[in-house]
């Protein structure tokens, strides 16, 4: 399969501790993957790097051949990457309809607002129930559909989810897998982080696991399904 | 009767123009966590030029106004890409901004002092007819007022609850880094923000210069009255600081008949740290998101 996203020897940090020591990574198109890992490895750390939220000290990351380590959060919006990050209360004091036109507003495709509207209210009958309810009155379940909601109206060729499932229900967790399931379809690639083993194991085709800001093993996420080893690397008991 | 009719004009006025310059500086610190100021010399600089326009160039007063208006638009986008986008981006960026408003406070004032003089000036009026009511009288100036800062303070509020700009202003209000995520580039927020608080500094400068005297440091005590309003109103939402700048007008005009002009500031100020001390989240209840 043809990378489309590729990460190189990637170091970043916050002040003089060093976070990523080098990871290399790569997604291919169609293919979804999932970071597992103890919290505080670098996991989000990395996320924020890919969206140009964090810059990165050495290393490349490259999408589509093209290097993103120095665009703005906004350009690499543009090429398609849409991150939806780690418990974001997104925009309390909007309504659930505005922030979702809010996110289609860097939609690279004109006038599909409308349209993509409908297919997240599918996706999520819940928001539509709340389109003119404030988005912080909204339960946390449906706060993180609104937030992926807001994600897929940009349009994303790539989607990164960080920690969806953090603090929900078992309940919702399985709704919102079943969801992420669902929107497989509708884009060319999928990076997925969540305290839930076997929700990144079942919606992804491959895994890396990251510890101290290095990638310490991978495999297909099929065969580490339910892998006593696997699950010791995700709660860093190694 | 009279007397309390008088009162009741003035306490508008006042609250009319502590509303345009509480309502830009709450845009400011809502947005980018700052407090502007330099709010006040770009207040005087709305008069100034619409002084010059009319009084030296012999414009109709209307047009000298909006030719002020305009030319603070263009000061403002200056004043974000020199004062606000160098410093902003920086871990204590609020305060540097801060600094750098605070420094071209004097530094204009000093400009404004060389270029139009120390003399006292004002504002031809918009219109010279007075309106009676109950033996009491107000100018077609402060009539503009009355009117001018609710109509504007309203057309602000629709921008921005019911415009794709004005949904970004807020949503970057609420989280920054969801913004960016989404899109929104605060460079060009941030620009929009401090072009409307300039621009209705500017206003407020020109309704004042039509009122009472000019002099370079003519907007410093309108910003220290707006922030008062902020105190009362709260920071959080347009209502709250229209609702707060009424009341420190009312506050005001009562306090000045009464007591006389030496005493009203000591009583709004000591009220006003009353307030702090009561409710820090501003006494206008605001809603919670």
């Amino acid at each position: 399969m043809t990378p489309m996203l590729e990460i190189e020897k990637l170091h970043a940090g916050y002040g003089k501790s060093l976070v990523l020591r080098g990871i290399n990574l790569h997604v291919a198109q169609g293919e979804a993957i999932g970071l597992l890992g103890p919290n505080g490895h670098g996991k989000t750390t990395l996320l924020r790097c890919v969206s140009a939220l964090h810059r990165p000290s050495r290393g490349d990351i490259r999408f589509e051949g093209t290097s993103l380590v120095t665009c703005s959060t906004r350009a690499v919006l543009q090429h398609g990457i849409v991150h939806v990050p780690q418990g974001s209360r997104l925009f309390p004091g909007l309504t659930v309809t505005d922030c979702l036109r809010l996110g289609a507003a860097a939609n690279p495709r004109r006038g599909v607002a409308r349209t993509l509207l409908s297919e997240v209210f599918d996706l999520f009958p819940k928001l539509a129930q709340r389109r003119t309810q404030l988005a912080g009155t909204l339960s946390g379940g449906e706060r993180q559909m609104l937030s992926i909601g807001a994600g897929l109206m940009a349009g994303p060729r790539l989607l990164i989810l960080d920690e969806p499932t953090l603090g929900l229900s078992p309940k919702v967790r399985h709704e919102l897998a079943a969801a992420v399931q669902a929107m497989r379809s509708r884009i060319e690639a999928l990076i997925i982080v969540d305290g839930d083993m076997d929700l990144v194991l079942g919606v992804t085709d491959r895994f890396f696991v990251i510890e101290s800001g290095q990638v310490v093993r991978t495999g297909e996420s099929a065969a580490g399904a339910g892998s006593d080893q696997i699950m010791a690397l995700f709660l860093g008991e190694t | 009767m009279g007397s309390a009719i008088a009162v009741l004009v003035s306490a508008l006025v006042l609250g009319s123009l502590y509303a345009l310059m509480a309502s830009g500086l709450s845009l400011i610190w809502s947005t980018l966590g700052v407090f502007n100021f330099g709010h006040g010399v770009l207040l005087a600089l709305g008069a100034y030029f619409a002084w010059t326009f009319a009084d030296q160039a012999g414009m109709p007063v209307v047009v000298a106004s909006v030719l002020a208006i305009l030319v603070l638009a263009v000061i403002a986008a200056g004043y974000e890409f020199s004062l606000v986008r160098p410093f902003i981006r920086h871990q204590n960026g609020a305060m540097l901004v801060m600094v750098a408003t605070l420094a071209i406070t004097a530094l204009v004032q000093g400009v404004v002092q060389l270029t139009w003089g120390p003399q006292l000036r004002q504002i031809a009026p918009f219109s010279s007819a007075t309106v009676a009511f109950s033996g009491a009288t107000a100018s077609g100036n402060q009539l503009v007022a009355i009117v001018a800062a609710p109509v504007l303070i309203g057309a602000l509020y629709l921008v921005l609850w019911f415009t794709p700009l004005g949904i970004s202003v807020r949503a970057l209000e609420q989280n920054r880094d969801h913004a960016r995520l989404i899109g929104i580039r605060p460079a060009a927020v941030y620009v929009f923000v401090v072009g409307t608080a300039c621009v209705l500094a500017a206003i407020a400068g020109i309704l004042l210069g039509g009122i009472q005297f000019m002099s370079p440091t003519m907007g410093d005590d309108p910003l220290m009255r707006a922030f008062v309003v902020l105190a009362f109103g709260g920071t959080a939402s347009l209502g709250g600081t229209l609702a707060g700048a009424y009341i420190i007008g009312l506050l005001e005009a009562v306090t000045t008949y009464f007591f006389g002009l030496s005493w009203s500031p000591v009583i709004v100020f000591a009220v006003m740290i009353v307030v702090l001390l009561v409710r820090p989240e501003g006494l206008i209840r605001q809603r919670t998101a």
